[in-house]
């Protein structure tokens, strides 16, 4: 620390021109130490250009970025290309040192400072640091789980990937446990003695096309998820109300409790129930979403209004936001999550192929020679792995290589 | 696995200003600034991008507001609708220079924040006279005047600022921060 506090001192003499020889010696001896040294030496004593940048950077505030975060997120908006690039590798290029400009470095470092002074003391600018209503919740942007793997998000944002995970125990939060069992195809949600209550802890659970899972919360519901689905859940029910949000396809066998009614939000509707099995269907991206109610008495609610709906009923809502019965709703299969196949009729090979890399996230090249055939049969199946589902797709002028790494299909001849 | 809180609310909060100012380093505009920061972290809300695995999340944060900063800048100078050339080749040249001066802007960008960190410790009426000193230039009676303290007090509040800050330098075991606030109090004497 003392070695430190006397280069500080040093560097003060050097940038007032105040350094002795024997200052300047010991000082090229640090500043040739390493190479953050060097370029440290370089930002307080050259580069005046930065002043005018300063200046401009003056008007930014917190509130307006969080707008912009907020608005993204929700409007599922981006601000830039829809892919990032990878970050190319870089190699630090150390300059040679220009000639010291004295001067010019006690400026640059009066509006460095000055840059963070002009905005930062006001109190305004502190309250706008925290946004008013709240964090917004991410869960509802309109997009499907990525392709690959099934996803626990905890409540502090790690992740876990349960399907590379045996059966036991995946993350502990406050006295709630949750563990993988049933051979890697079920989450379950338990108490423990040790830890304090979990209050308001959230997890998220993603399922990508190719893959389903069950879920058992807390309170002793039934959950499964079918393909490209996904659910946020409390990993304790601890209010009134026992609220979760699905995108997808859920099924739900609700532990019956009178006194805390069950609550499942999706985008386009809520459905309220005491105890029954029901499920949910609303994938981002379909006009439609369903509800089929397998026993018992559910309500579904969304912006126009609300209906009832009673055992071995099932009731489509539209965007606009009508809740219709539909009498031909196909109950047995829906309630076994059984809608397992994408439907491409009308498509030629080309549109169908895109649909598809886009329901696993994936992006897809063209050979220059694919010809925009038919695409033939319309039915496949959504629950398989993308390179078994493209194997069985495979013809004598249509072949597939899944680049797994770049996230890209190729299809050629 | 890094056991740095990976919140991302709380990593907006801890980190927006560096990576705005970052930002801005390479756009020179700050409407555009805000928006390639604002796109990470909607990635990351989204969880498109998972932060699980990064190692050391603020090199991770540097390296994709960089990222974000070449998308927008695409975005600008080459419309998708046709491919300029030059446009392209300017692109290329400005990925070159952010590439090559990355650490250089990233040392700028933490400098910065490293000052304003210690700026921000201080009691709220110690920033205020350290601000009107040293940044307005204004004068011990004006600004005894303008807070409506003695002279005697705005002297020694401010003496008190100065020393504070160097001895949080010093607990950080900082001497980036001890030299920057040194710096501050011989240039402005």
């Amino acid at each position: 620390m003392l070695d430190e506090t006397r280069i500080a001192k040093l560097l003060v003499k050097l940038v007032c021109r105040d350094l002795t020889d024997e200052g300047r010696v010991e000082l090229d001896s640090w500043r040739a130490a390493s190479a953050q040294n060097e370029v440290f030496l370089q930002m307080v004593t050259s580069d005046a250009s930065i002043i005018d940048d300063l200046k401009v950077f003056m008007g930014m505030n917190k509130a307006s970025l969080l707008a912009k975060i907020d608005a993204g997120v929700l409007e599922n908006r981006s601000f830039s290309e829809p892919e990032a690039l990878p970050v190319p590798l870089y190699r630090p290029s150390i300059r040679r040192l220009k000639p010291y400009l004295w001067g010019a470095a006690a400026v640059v470092l009066v509006c460095l400072i000055l840059t963070y002074l002009l905005k930062a003391p006001g109190k305004e600018d502190q309250t706008a640091m925290t946004p008013a209503g709240g964090p917004t919740d991410p869960f509802y942007s309109r997009n499907a789980p990525d392709s690959g793997s099934v996803r626990l998000t905890l409540g502090d944002g790690a992740t876990r990937y349960l399907d590379s995970m045996k059966d036991g125990v995946v993350a502990r939060q406050g006295n709630m446990q949750a563990s993988v069992a049933e051979d890697g195809k079920l989450l379950e949600y338990v108490t423990t003695s040790a830890g304090q209550t979990s209050s308001a802890v959230y997890n998220i659970l993603t399922v990508p096309y190719g893959a389903r899972f069950k879920l058992l919360l807390s309170d002793g519901t039934k959950v499964k998820l079918n393909v490209g689905s996904s659910i946020k859940y409390p990993v304790a029910f601890t209010g009134d109300k026992r609220v979760v949000e699905v995108t997808g396809e859920v099924f739900f066998d609700v532990a019956p409790d009178s006194h805390h009614p069950f609550i499942v939000r999706a985008h386009k509707e809520e459905v309220e129930v005491l105890g029954t099995n029901f499920v949910v269907s609303d994938y981002p991206g379909e006009k439609q979403a369903k509800v089929a109610v397998g026993s018992g008495l559910v309500r579904v609610r969304n912006g126009g209004g609300s209906a009832q709906i009673r055992s071995s009923q099932g009731v489509n809502i539209g965007e606009g936001g009508e809740i219709r019965v539909d009498p031909n709703m196909d109950l047995s299969s829906m309630l076994a999550l059984k809608e397992e196949y994408f439907n491409f009729d009308g498509l030629d090979q080309k549109e169908a192929l895109t649909k598809l890399a886009e329901s696993y996230h994936m992006r897809i090249l063209f050979d220059d020679k694919i010809k925009n055939s038919p695409f033939g049969s319309g039915n496949i199946q959504r629950d398989l792995p993308i390179k078994r589902l493209l194997r069985d797709l495979e013809l004598p002028d249509l072949h597939f290589e899944v680049r797994m790494q770049e996230n890209t299909i190729v299809v050629t001849r | 696995m890094s056991h740095e809180n990976l919140d991302p609310r709380s990593l907006l909060d801890e980190h927006w200003e560096r990576l705005q100012f970052f930002a801005f380093t390479l756009l020179d505009d700050k409407d555009l600034a805000s928006d390639a920061v604002a796109d990470v972290f909607i990635r990351i809300l989204k969880h498109e991008n998972s932060l699980a695995e990064v190692r050391n999340i603020q090199q991770y944060l540097y390296g994709a507001v960089r990222n974000s900063c070449y998308n927008v800048l695409r975005k600008k100078l080459v419309p998708a609708s046709l491919a300029d050339p030059a446009a392209l080749e300017e692109l290329s040249a400005v990925e070159e220079k952010w590439a090559a001066e990355h650490e250089q802007n990233v040392i700028r960008a933490e400098m910065r924040e490293m000052l304003a960190t210690l700026i921000r410790t201080l009691p709220a009426q110690q920033q205020e006279i350290i601000c009107r000193r040293y940044f307005n230039n204004e004068k011990i009676l004006e600004i005894a005047d303008k807070m409506g303290l003695s002279e005697y007090q705005v002297r020694t509040y401010g003496e008190k600022a100065i020393n504070q800050m160097k001895i949080n330098a010093l607990k950080a075991d900082s001497w980036q921060g001890l030299l920057l606030v040194v710096l501050l109090q011989d240039l402005m004497r």
